[in-house]
């Protein structure tokens, strides 16, 4: 029963957050000059018709108004609807939102089953030769500009190989896996160095804990001690590091949507605040805000389940 | 902003375009291969398929496969050609148009009305369409029996046949747009020779044949001859030219130009580059000092060296412009070109007793090759003793301080919806006519003199002579800094037959025809 | 400090602050000596030769407008760092601050500082960079705002868990005991350990904000042309990427290899301080 308190509680500390990003997110974007009437009108249209159109979306209101409705209509489940696109918000928001999070999910796991067998290596071999070069080649792929990752993983196997597609979304997950395959790679290719040092670090010291001393003396044999102690107390960092980034990368995977001509959350913020389609914009930054605190809700949680101690604190 | 009266007195060459109706120069084989699915990338993606939601490329060249209109481009976009009206009568005064329908089905095989004609085209010029100021001569849109539509107009409007060819004039079915308005732009119901099967915003259309499309194909059956086209949305340029290569698109539309270059050389692919109504050139503010000197935008002009830009940026694809606008119609040639002269520049702005006023030389980010020409116009504007910054915004917001005059000079261009020099002449050199001669607020009593006469004339060779007269003139008073009259480059597998970029920029997908 | 004890120091540090930390000095250097290093001007274009591959006149080839890529990569160090260091530290510095006080006051302090930090966390960062660019236009300057606005939460978390670890420990009861100040004893007393984990944290922290220019680069939002920084660069050249991959991969070069050197100076960092959470690179 006290961790479904402690969820509730979680869930009711959102609602203070989520006011203050809507309220940031709305007045910021107000902020910005431009006008989303005369941009989709590309400047063709008379004052007449401009400030019809304008009447008709309610963008003529004063903003404290218009901030009221929105947020009054966002209680009830209803962002209002594309300035340009004339379809829901939600609607326009969810169709991206599952491949985006697919994306991210695959992502994660593929930078996981990459990361775990290098950074046992590394910890197992620390400071060595084989250690040094698994951190250099790390820091090649996490420096390497994405755009530049995702167009050589194009060619690699899209033009070269010709394994796999060089873009789409397909319709099966069957399908998901083989065409998200190469962005995911290239997201990956960032997230896995970073994966490989936390898991490296935290194994080192687990490794030289008192308990897993005591484990050796019983005489287990590393690999079991590996498996069976280290792994398990290394899953922290490996949480920790995903839970950050994730939050950051669903609207920061942007660069990896444009390469991969992707339809994901990321693209879809830009176009609309380069259009001023101030619902959109708004019921993105909501949906973010949500995604990232359900994120760390769940890292805490996995924390939990790992470490009984964290809640006690 | 843009008004109706640069449409006024569009003149013979209109009509005798429309008169010929130039029949499309598809490639004539009779044994057009049929089927198949043709895999376009383009880097626009469409927003709506809605015709009176004005709209970006990214939706007008989408909405150009699915809607029919009254009158249509022909093959070239040069001329107009019959739509969904197969003939029309103009009266003796100019004022009272009769169209006689075709007997056409929409996509739902529901017969094109007079009802759906007179609704699309009211709605077309109502309070809310953008391009309504097309339609605003227009007295009333009325049947008048069970195939044939009377449009009476206000004054004579002779550009009325080409305006009604533009995607905002397409002809809907009223009850499917009436039922669901918002539905309309995701699945709409029109009656061009393809229909929207699947509409996946952000990422593709799928278009399937309209089995009810009426225009006849070069082997005697309907049109289209594609079964199917798969849009896409690619907007990184790179991924779109792999794409091509790895055999995954057949066509891919806005070919950067240095790949252009390597493409010509693939023996698989064909490289189009075809002239289109577009200048790409250096806004200039009139209003704001050092640039109200007529000098200084001399100086802006000499010291621009297009040749370098031309083989630099655009990698030869291009003309170096000798005019203001783009090449439409009434286009001069003799017009003479302002030359790259560094040392006359100089002269003229010691001539200005230019005092170090920086000009703030904007772009809009990610504007690629615009940033390429800012970073070459910057240091050769320096040469000529200018100081110049380079400032960088966000497209909506150059669009907006652009509009209300808080810039200096702006790397764009402009393009032209209609085949009729008279629309950007108007709307680009005359202070008055709503776009405070758009955006620059260059003042010359002369040009819109002539302007106004040209407007009033009938006589082709009459406004050919003063629209070259007012390219001369407002080219040399320095209304702007052209810099080329670019062409689309697009590419495609040699497989595919029929493609050609008419000159308003799209294409028509009915004609073309794969054989893999 | 002696120059004994300077060597006594040298010689506690791991290998791996030693190499990083050499190669940093000589990016360092190279940077300050860059005007004097290539006979070419960062700026100056040469259109006639624009696209040359990599020659002995023009070790990294030339760019899209004629300009050496090699002077104008040596010039973006001085850039390029001094965005790493600004972007770094000073949201470090009131991050720590805040964390720290957050962590050592509790009560309503700490709870109106984690909501406001849940905000920062949740906003998304690129709303907030589109939006300030669209207001200031794209610049070193906008950059910084936007960093600053959101890049102070990750130490004042670091900050504020050491802080509560610290708060129970003998020496700051005592201290309190004694009766000083509370920023006597925060500031005085606890930071000192409080700070450790974020200096380690900022080495890699200085690679992603590197990194984050670039990427908004490739968006159009970095640092307007012709200032010659790193992901400025490499974008400029990605149209460029097939036919002269040295525009853009050089520079992307000079990227990894200063991540590669502050990356091992974090981890010498982290073992030399003794942190348990070693490197996060």
């Amino acid at each position: 029963m006290a961790i479904i308190e402690y969820i509730l509680g979680r869930i009711l500390q959102m609602v203070p957050v989520l006011i203050g990003v809507s309220l940031v997110a709305f007045l910021s974007i107000h902020l910005v000059p431009g006008d989303p009437v005369q941009i989709m009108m590309h400047g063709r249209a008379t004052e007449e018709v401009l400030a019809t159109v304008r009447g008709e979306l309610g963008l003529d209101r004063p903003l404290p108004i218009q901030y009221l409705r929105f947020v009054g209509g966002a209680m009830v489940g209803d962002l209002g609807k594309s300035i340009i696109q004339k379809a829901p918000v939600d609607e326009i928001i969810g169709e991206r939102l599952g491949p985006s999070l697919f994306l991210l999910v695959y992502s994660a796991v593929l930078a996981v089953v990459i990361a775990l067998p290098l950074a046992v290596v590394a910890a197992l071999k620390a400071e060595g030769p084989i250690d040094h070069g698994i951190r250099i080649v790390g820091i090649i792929g996490f420096a390497m500009p994405p755009f530049w990752v995702g167009l050589l993983l194009m060619v690699l196997f899209g033009l070269v190989l010709r394994w796999f597609p060089i873009s789409g979304y397909g319709r099966t997950f069957i399908e998901h896996l083989w065409h998200l395959f190469l962005p995911s790679l290239t997201i990956a290719a960032f997230l896995a160095p970073i994966l490989v040092q936390s898991l490296r670090s935290a194994m080192l010291d687990v490794m030289t804990a008192d308990y897993i001393e005591v484990a050796r003396a019983k005489g287990l044999s590393r690999r079991r001690i590996v498996l069976k102690h280290v792994l398990r107390n290394a899953a922290i960092p490996v949480i920790t590091v995903l839970a950050v980034n994730i939050g950051w990368l669903l609207g920061g995977a942007v660069v990896v949507e444009y390469v991969f001509a992707f339809p994901g959350l990321g693209s879809l913020l830009v176009r609309a605040v380069g259009h001023r389609d101030y619902p959109v914009i708004q019921g993105l930054s909501l949906v973010f805000a949500v995604i990232v605190m359900v994120i760390n809700l769940l890292a805490d949680l996995s924390y939990m389940a790992i470490d009984r101690r964290v809640l006690r604190r | 902003m843009s008004r109706q009266p640069y449409f006024r007195a569009l003149g013979a060459a209109l009509l005798a375009a429309a008169a010929t109706l130039a029949v499309g120069d598809v490639a004539a084989a009779a044994d057009v291969k049929r089927g198949g699915t043709l895999v376009l990338a383009r880097p626009e993606e469409p927003l709506t398929f809605n015709p009176f939601v004005p709209a970006d490329n990214g939706s007008i060249y989408a909405i150009e496969q699915v809607c029919d209109s009254l009158t249509e481009a022909d093959a070239t976009g040069l001329g107009l050609r019959p739509g969904l009206a197969e003939s029309w009568e103009i009266s003796a005064d100019t004022l009272t148009y009769v169209f006689k329908l075709r007997d056409a089905q929409f996509s739902n095989g529901q017969p094109v009305t007079v009802d759906d004609v007179v609704f699309s085209l009211r709605t077309a010029g109502g309070p809310t369409a953008a391009y309504a100021f097309g339609f605003e001569p227009i007295l009333a849109v009325e049947a008048a029996d069970d195939s044939h539509v009377t449009i009476t107009l206000k004054r004579p409007y002779t550009p009325l046949l080409s305006v009604l060819s533009l995607f905002a004039a397409a002809i809907v079915e009223k009850a499917s747009f009436e039922a669901d308005t918002d539905g309309f732009g995701q699945k709409p119901v029109c009656s061009g020779p393809f229909r929207v099967e699947e509409y996946a915003r952000g990422s593709s259309v799928v278009m399937v044949r309209n089995d009810n499309y009426w225009d006849i194909g070069v082997d005697g059956q309907p049109l289209p001859y594609l079964d199917r086209i798969e849009m896409l949305y690619v907007p990184e340029s790179n991924s779109r030219v792999l794409g091509l290569r790895s055999g995954d698109y057949d066509v891919i539309a806005s070919v950067p130009f240095n790949q252009a270059r390597q493409l010509e050389g693939d023996s698989e692919v064909t490289l189009e580059a075809q002239p289109i109504f577009r200048l790409d050139y250096v806004y200039l503010n009139h209003g704001k000092a050092p640039l109200d000197k007529k000098e200084i935008r001399l100086a802006l002009n000499y010291a621009a060296d297009r040749e370098a830009i031309l083989k630099t940026v655009y990698f030869g694809f291009g003309e170096i412009p000798n005019s203001y606008m783009p090449k439409v119609n009434y286009h001069s040639d003799t017009v003479e070109q302002i030359p790259y002269d560094i040392e006359k520049a100089k002269e003229l702005v010691a001539a200005a007793g230019y005092d170090g006023t920086p000009i703030d030389l904007m772009l809009s980010t990610g504007d690629a090759p615009g940033k390429q020409i800012a970073t070459i116009l910057q240091q050769a504007w320096q040469a000529a003793g200018l100081n110049v910054n380079i400032v960088e915004f966000e497209s909506g917001t150059a669009w907006d301080m652009t509009t209300k005059g808080e810039y200096q000079a702006y790397v764009s261009y402009i393009t032209s919806d209609i085949n009729d020099t008279d629309e950007l002449a108007v709307i680009q050199a005359d202070v008055n006519s709503g776009t405070n001669a758009f955006f620059t607020w260059y003042n010359n009593p002369e040009v819109i003199d002539l302007l106004a006469k040209a407007r009033q004339s009938a006589d082709s060779n009459e406004r050919a002579g003063l629209y070259a007269k007012v390219q001369d003139i407002a080219y040399h008073d320095g209304y702007s800094v052209p810099l080329n009259f670019v062409p689309s480059v697009n590419a495609y597998h040699n497989y595919v037959s029929g493609w050609r970029t008419v000159a308003n920029g799209w294409w028509w997908l009915k004609d073309v025809s794969v054989d893999k | 400090m002696t120059a004994i004890a300077i060597r006594d120091e040298l010689a506690r540090w791991p290998a791996s602050l030693k190499i990083g930390a050499t190669f940093f000095l000589l990016i360092v250097v190279t940077g300050l000596f860059a005007p004097w290093l290539t006979p070419y001007d960062p700026y100056t274009q040469d259109l006639a030769g624009f696209l040359q591959p990599p020659s002995w006149r023009h070790p990294f080839g030339t760019d899209h407008v004629g300009r050496d890529v090699l002077t104008r990569v040596l010039h973006g160090i001085r850039i390029d760092l001094q965005i790493g260091f600004i972007t770094t530290y000073v949201p470090m510095t009131y991050g720590l601050l805040l964390g720290a006080l957050s962590g050592y006051l509790g009560g309503w302090f700490d709870t109106l500082m984690m909501r406001l930090l849940d905000v920062a966390v949740a906003f998304p960062f690129l709303v907030l960079i589109i939006v300030i660019i669209a207001i200031l236009g794209p610049g070193v300057h906008t950059i910084y705002i936007a960093v600053f606005l959101l890049a102070w939460t990750m130490y004042a978390r670091l900050a504020r868990a050491e802080m509560l670890v610290e708060r129970g420990k003998d020496y700051v009861l005592a201290a309190r005991t004694l009766g000083y100040p509370t920023s006597r004893v925060v500031f005085r007393h606890a930071m000192p350990n409080v700070i450790n984990s974020s200096i380690v944290f900022s080495m890699a922290d200085f690679v992603l904000n590197i990194l984050l220019v670039s990427s908004l680069s490739f968006l159009g939002l970095g640092v307007p042309p012709p200032l010659p920084e790193w992901g400025a660069m490499v974008a400029e050249g990605r149209d460029f990427i097939f036919d002269a991959w040295w525009i853009s991969t050089l520079p992307g070069l000079a990227i990894v290899v200063t991540g590669a050197s502050l990356s091992l100076i974090g981890d010498g960092l982290a073992h030399r301080l003794g942190q348990r959470q070693r490197s996060f690179l």
